[in-house]
């Protein structure tokens, strides 16, 4: 178990593509850090450099507090599961596990004993015994990726990188094996970090989540800091289902202005007068019984999805898409006009 | 019934569709085959097949168009009149393979023609009937003769593709166990073994299948020693001028090989490889190496970059992911790309001629030629050896089967 650092780290492909901006970012001992990003933006980068897969630029990369910049990945001490879970097709299950054992047997001062223990725990932990024979293309998706993890865990690394893993599964496996991975890591502690692009992932798994866009961090973050107070409008469109609700507009004497659309600031935010992104998530936006409310706003209602216990409503209000979301018991009226408040005391205000 | 109109294009019988589809083959096949009666100068037998070709283009022509009794007995008239000359010929023509290949294509058609003319249910059809339970006895038939016949179709096109290949190979074969040492004769009309006993009793036959099998073993082994690496280096590396040799590669695979015989002749000269194994080694690997290692090449693009790097992971050195993942996972390919050197060297000819001219440096295909010219000419001699030079050839078609489909498509199909 070791902490790990990105220090300035930029990567510059050969086609002149920054992947990588001068990330700086540290994952503590035993810390589960998600890397959260949209396609392209630069989180498996990270991953590759990190595994030394990917040579880095300029910038240092730290593991136990030890330059590894010019360690083959081999020397850096990693457990690595694929997307495409690259288990050795020619290979039984069993085979998959002790290989790299066996290869570093004598670099690492192995005995054959200490390498069947580790594989039987392995095969214990992950439910694999069943399989033990079979070669790769025989097992499911869901066996699979259980041997690619059990494969990384056999080399007790100091840190686990996992790129994707669960993106190949349907999504009823997809969800028990999130479950799998936060109990494997609750009991093993293996410093782990996590690229994905999904941000249920990044919200059950993460200790923290460090949200990459464009090659460059954009926040480093707990999960929940990250949904309630999201440092930009990035962070803040990214991570939620649906999306925090981004308004355009300016503060000014205590109200927000958007073009007609105009309400009371909530308490909190009074004090404040910029051009700015008024976000609010959609759980928060509240409907009215009265126009004549002084927090009212009106809308129309463009449509409504219906997601078993909750809804969420599109709204027009005066010019600004905004969705809600609200309980579908309370059944309230699926169409035309109503009256909202978007004013709550966990909104926030964003620069732009 | 509204759509009885193009109900009608459904009924037509099986038979009608055969004929109208395999009626114009034949009468093709006739047309080269009275070209040819041409250059035979058999004349009356030209024009039997020049009336066969028409009648077939006749009865043809009946079929097509609107439904007319008058027109399927026309036709059937025709068929008849061709079944005739087809019997004429038959009798008083030669009766060769080929003679009764091509009356096959006159006398087939013609008889099918006629029988399936005046069977009561094409009789019906012609008839313009529209009675509901002729259609409906009409496209059970079809649904029962339909696929039978064109399966008979399939297999007739499948004979005409595979004869170019057997026919030589039966010849041969008769030739071998004929005693004597005649071209001719009835196939399978007299059996001895004795001419495969001269040959492998003979010396020479010995030193030739020493030499073959020495350069071509020795082909394999440095050609793949070559061409493995090359391959991975092509499908994983970006190096300068990448492209380029691999253009380079095929470039020299476009000239024909008679023009690089002197060059090579000369620096064999030079370097004192002439008459010896080791030359023609050297010569057929690298005539061998563009196809297999572009053929290889193919193959390391099929596996993953991801399990490489997986190994590289566990701590593995480029050499040691090479031997336990690259090499094991590409036996199928490796296996075929060994098959074609060898096969390229087993069965080359006209280097081994030029550059190996002492008797005792023969390889195989060069001895087997110079039993042709000598002095009596062997034949049965010479089909015998060629035989047995097949058989090894054959053995590791067999042998590496599995393999060599596995491993011919494995660069198609990623997986």
């Amino acid at each position: 178990m070791s902490t790990v650092e990105f220090s300035s780290v930029t990567k510059r492909f050969d086609d002149g593509t920054v992947a990588l901006d001068s990330l700086s970012l540290k994952v503590e001992e035993g810390e589960f850090l998600v890397l959260l990003g949209p396609s392209g933006c630069g989180k498996s980068t990270a991953l590759r450099v990190l595994a030394g897969l990917e040579e880095a630029s300029s910038g240092d990369i730290l593991i136990g507090g030890q330059r590894v910049n010019d360690l083959p990945p081999g020397a850096r001490d990693l457990g690595m599961v694929f997307q495409s879970y690259a288990l050795y097709p020619h290979m039984s299950v069993a085979e998959n596990l002790s290989f790299g054992l066996r290869r570093g047997q004598q670099r690492l001062a192995i005995s054959e004993a200490e390498i069947g223990e580790r594989v039987n725990s392995a095969v214990d932990l992950l439910d694999l015994s069943e399989v033990l024979d079979r070669r790769p293309r025989e097992l499911s998706g869901g066996q699979q990726q259980r041997v690619a993890i059990g494969r990384a865990l056999v080399r007790r690394p100091k840190v686990l990188l996992m790129d994707e893993p669960l993106s190949n599964l349907d999504a009823k496996l997809r969800n028990r094996m999130r479950l799998e991975i936060r109990r494997l890591h609750e009991r093993h502690g293996t410093t782990t970090v996590y690229v994905t692009h999904d941000q249920v992932e990044a919200m059950t798994l993460a200790d923290r989540i460090a949200v990459l866009n464009g090659g460059r961090l954009q926040q480093h973050a707990r999960p929940l800091d990250a949904y309630h107070r999201p440092a930009n409008s990035f962070v803040a469109s990214f991570i939620g289902t649906p999306p925090m609700n981004l308004i355009e507009g300016e503060a000014r004497s205590n109200r927000f202005h958007a073009g007609e659309l105009s309400f009371p600031l909530p308490a909190h935010l009074s004090a404040h007068s910029a051009r700015a992104f008024y976000g609010i998530r959609p759980e928060h936006i509240r409907r009215l019984d009265s126009a004549e409310h002084p927090e009212a706003v009106p809308a129309q209602v463009l449509g409504r999805e219906n997601l078993g216990s909750v809804s969420v409503t599109h709204l027009d209000a005066l010019g600004h898409r905004i969705t809600a979301s609200e309980r579908t018991d309370d059944d309230p009226d699926a169409s035309g006009q109503i009256t909202v408040s978007l004013t709550h005391s966990s909104a926030i205000l964003l620069e732009n | 019934m509204s759509g009885r109109a193009e109900l009608i294009d459904w009924v037509v019988p099986a038979e009608v569709r055969t004929l109208r589809r395999w009626l114009p083959a034949a009468a093709v096949v006739l047309a080269i085959a009275a070209v040819l009666e041409g250059l035979r100068y058999d004349g009356p037998r030209q024009i039997g097949l020049l009336c066969g070709l028409l009648l077939l283009a006749g009865c043809r022509a009946c079929l097509a168009g609107d439904r007319r009794t008058w027109k399927r007995r026309l036709g059937a008239t025709f068929a008849g009149v061709g079944t005739v000359i087809a019997a004429h010929l038959l009798v008083v023509g030669e009766k060769s393979l080929y003679d009764l290949w091509t009356l096959a294509w006159l006398a087939l058609p013609s008889v099918l023609a006629l029988y399936w003319l005046i069977s009561p249910r094409v009789a019906a059809w012609a008839s313009g009937s529209d009675d509901a339970a002729f259609i409906a006895e009409c496209l059970s038939s079809n649904r029962r003769l339909g696929p039978l016949l064109s399966r008979a179709g399939t297999q007739v096109l499948l004979i005409h593709a595979c004869a170019p290949v057997v026919i030589p190979l039966v010849w041969i074969a008769d030739v071998a166990v004929s005693p004597g040492n005649v071209l001719g004769g009835a196939i399978g009309d007299a059996f001895t073994l004795d001419h495969f006993a001269a040959v492998l009793s003979s010396a020479a036959f010995g030193t030739w299948i020493g030499n073959s099998l020495v350069v071509s073993v020795g082909t394999t082994i440095v050609g793949l020693l070559l061409a493995i690496p090359a391959g991975y280096a092509f499908s994983r590396y970006r190096f300068a001028g990448r492209r380029a040799s691999m253009f380079l590669f095929v470039l020299v695979q476009m000239f024909p090989g008679i023009i690089i015989l002197l060059p090579y002749f000369m620096i064999m000269k030079t370097l004192g490889l002439l008459n010896t194994s080791i030359g023609l080694i050297i010569v057929y690997s690298v005539t061998a190496l563009p196809l297999c290692v572009w053929m290889l090449k193919g193959f390391f693009d099929s596996i993953p970059r991801e399990v490489e790097e997986a190994a590289a992971i566990e701590g593995c050195t480029q050499l040691e992911i090479f031997r336990h993942i690259i090499l094991p996972l590409s036996l199928p390919a490796v296996a075929v790309t060994a098959l074609f050197s060898f096969l390229t060297a087993w069965n080359e000819f006209l280097l081994a001629l030029v550059f190996n001219t002492s008797n005792d440096q023969y390889t195989l295909p060069v001895g087997l030629a110079s039993m042709i010219p000598a002095t009596g000419q062997q034949w049965g001699d010479f089909a015998a050896a060629s035989i047995l030079v097949s058989i090894p050839v054959v053995i590791l078609f067999i042998a590496f089967q599995r393999a060599l489909v596995q491993g011919l498509s494995a660069g198609a199909v990623k997986g």
